[in-house]
């Protein structure tokens, strides 16, 4: 049988190369090795600073969206722990908690990635609309014995008494003067759920059994009440209703008129949206004027004078007190009125009135017949014995039309909340959309006041199998 | 006899020694430069890593700190090419449970006065203050191997030698234009073998409050 020369080689250099270029081979693989999992662990290092960076990031887009919601009449909530709001390629939720004097805390926390950051910030509601003051009167502003003044947020819903379900906002009136409040007479029980304030230089003069719960300080610095800018409109003449056709009723839109009289037992409408300016405005016993806001605010300019007789009947069936506006430009003439000439505003009436009175030149009475809901303003206002009046917070945010935003008070990093998707040391996002939760975009994730307190919201098992 | 030929065969002439020897020390070499070379590149990567990542982290913490800050507290205020090496001011905690200047609004509360600058003059730490210059003085070292004097700048001549817009600005620099702060800070760490690797990184960052 014939060998070849390498069957023929002696057993112990069989494989010899072999072992050492193995060797020689796992020592540089080894190399490799641990300089891959170096630039893995740098590479994650680097990863999750720029997680926290964009988490950072998306915390501040949370609280620019809150700060938004504000501004837009919303809550301030947008989006929970359990359902945050899509934002780019991570998620935010907002929390907007009162504070009180018009200051709400916003709390935003961002997910990205393994990323997670706190932001919170304070802000303050900076309306300078003249219905966001309240019950507030330029000279002097008396609240007569046996009157009630207290709030309500017509966002949440309807009013409720104080002690009742919505009770939590009758607290939050304002009554307020740059001059010298008086609140309360030597009868009956006077009652301010909220705040009376006089003027840097007023004074407040309490009666007997007068309850006041919030802040009697003075106001540092007085408020000016802005003049009204009436519009210009083609006029109409004039509309009468009379016992013959005791019926009238003004179609939407704008216009001037010389006059707008419900005679007795007539009944006139005027429908929204519309902007009236009238010279003289008159509502007869047994009158009634109703202004319907229903599909559209009313704004109804006095130049001249307004009065509404009593026995007369004023009402606003859509009871949305942002939609209705009474503003009356004529001015009180100064020292006793001449005999004969009708003051700026005769307020009468019986109802309940549903807007805002805005007379800054003028002296309003508000008489024991007549509740309003929303707000008024006058040179000098007095709120007769019996009369009720509820202040809507609603209008505290009414300004952001004019164009004002809330200011900011201070911001601040702040502690992880202690919520599940916050412990996920996972993507969240990617981890719902597994889950198959719908996350919504944030301009889509915004609560409106009161409806995140209502809302149960569903534990999602996601998050706590992840975290039991 | 075929048998008797092989087993003569069993040895390695001198020749075919050399020519192993020698191919062996050259892959050696080879292999000893390699691997040499990349244990040399790993060490200097390392150590550019984590003295950029050093410089980063504490930019980024300073950074937090001074957006956090209320603008109007932070002095002094310098604006370039004039640089401070430390910063004092104030943070916004939220807003309290009194009234103390009777506006009729509960008053915004601040923490106790902070600081970041250096730890001492010598030490080429930063460190983060809180009641500085008090008894109830604390501190807290944010980053080391600060140098005194910024990467690429010479001390005291009034020039801009390291181009980035400040005239002897020191290892810690900051510059403040209304809200805006300019931080920039300078690293030097050694390499274990008598040289320094230096870095500056730099960010400019908006006070909220």
């Amino acid at each position: 049988m014939k060998l070849s020369r390498y069957q023929q080689a002696p057993r112990s250099r069989r494989g010899g190369a072999m072992v050492a270029a193995l060797l020689v081979v796992f020592a540089v693989a080894t190399m490799g090795m641990i300089h891959v999992q170096l630039d893995l662990s740098k590479a994650r290092e680097q990863r999750g600073a720029v997680d926290s960076k964009r988490a950072f990031y998306m915390a501040e887009a949370g609280l620019a969206e809150g700060f938004h919601g504000i501004a837009m009449g919303k809550s301030g909530n947008v989006g929970t722990a359990e359902e945050p709001a899509r934002f780019a390629n991570g998620v935010f939720f907002t929390t907007a908690d009162e504070e009180g004097d018009g200051r709400v805390t916003l709390t935003s926390t961002g997910l990205c990635g393994a990323g997670r950051a706190t932001l919170s910030i304070v802000i303050e509601r900076t309306s300078e609309s003249a219905a966001s003051r309240g019950f507030f009167g330029d000279e002097q502003v008396t609240v007569e014995g046996g009157a009630l003044v207290d709030s309500y947020d017509s966002r949440v819903g309807e009013y409720q008494p104080p002690g009742g379900q919505a009770g939590e906002a009758s607290g939050g009136a304002r009554v307020g003067c740059n001059g010298s409040v008086q609140v309360g007479g030597s009868s009956g029980v006077t009652v301010v759920y909220g705040d009376a304030r006089p003027g840097p230089e007023g004074v407040l003069v309490r009666g007997r059994n007068t309850t006041i719960t919030g802040t009697t300080a003075p106001y540092l610095t007085a408020t000016a009440l802005p003049p009204i800018e009436v519009p210009s409109y083609p006029s109409q003449g004039s509309v009468v209703t009379t016992l013959f056709a005791p019926l009238a009723t003004l179609a939407p839109g704008d216009r001037s008129y010389w006059e707008l009289h419900v005679g007795r037992l007539g009944k006139m409408t005027i429908l929204g949206p519309s902007r009236i300016v009238v010279d003289q405005l008159r509502v007869d016993k047994g009158g009634e004027l109703v202004i319907n806001a229903a599909d559209g605010p009313v704004k109804i300019y006095v130049t001249g004078n307004m009065n509404l007789a009593k026995g007369s009947k004023l009402s606003t069936p859509a009871r949305d007190p942002i939609a209705v506006s009474l503003l009356v430009s004529a001015e009180q003439p100064a020292g006793a009125i001449p005999t004969g000439t009708p003051p700026p505003i005769q307020l009468a009436t019986t109802g309940s009135f549903y807007g805002t009175i805005y007379a800054p030149s003028a002296n309003v009475s508000i008489p024991g017949t007549m509740q309003v809901f929303g707000a008024a303003s006058a040179n000098r206002l007095t709120v007769q014995s019996n009369a009720k009046l509820h202040f809507d917070l609603a209008l505290l945010i009414a300004g952001s039309e004019e164009g004002s935003l809330p200011s900011l008070l201070g911001w601040r990093l702040i502690e992880l909340p202690d919520v599940a998707i916050v412990k996920l040391r996972y993507d969240a996002l990617a981890e719902l959309e597994k889950a198959g939760v719908d996350v919504k975009h944030a301009k889509n994730a915004h609560f409106e006041v009161g409806e995140l307190a209502a809302r149960v919201l569903p534990a999602k098992a996601l998050l706590h199998k992840r975290n039991p | 006899m075929r048998r008797r030929i092989i087993l003569h065969r069993a040895g390695f002439t001198l020749l075919e020694m050399v020519v192993a020897v020698g191919l062996l020390a050259l892959v050696m070499s080879n292999v000893y430069s390699v691997l040499g070379g990349t244990a040399h590149a790993l060490s200097k990567r390392n150590l550019e890593s984590d003295a950029d990542n050093q410089a980063k982290r504490a930019l980024e913490r300073i950074a937090m700190a001074v957006i956090g800050a209320h603008a109007d507290s932070l002095v002094p205020s310098s604006p370039s090419p004039g640089s401070v090496g430390d910063i004092n001011y104030y943070e916004f905690l939220g807003v309290g449970d009194e009234d103390a200047d009777g506006d009729g609004q509960n008053d915004p509360v601040f923490s106790d006065p902070m600081r970041i600058g250096a730890t001492t003059e010598a030490s080429g730490d930063v460190s983060w203050f809180q009641n500085p210059g008090t008894e109830y003085e604390t501190h807290v070292v944010w980053v080391k191997d600060v140098p005194s004097v910024a990467v690429g700048e010479t001390p005291g001549n009034g020039v801009d030698d390291n181009e980035n817009g400040l005239v002897d600005e020191t290892g810690l620099a900051f510059v403040k234009e209304g809200k805006r702060v300019r931080i920039v800070l300078s690293v030097r760490v050694s390499d274990g073998k008598g040289g320094f690797l230096e870095r500056q990184k730099q960010t400019t960052v908006t006070c909220r409050n």
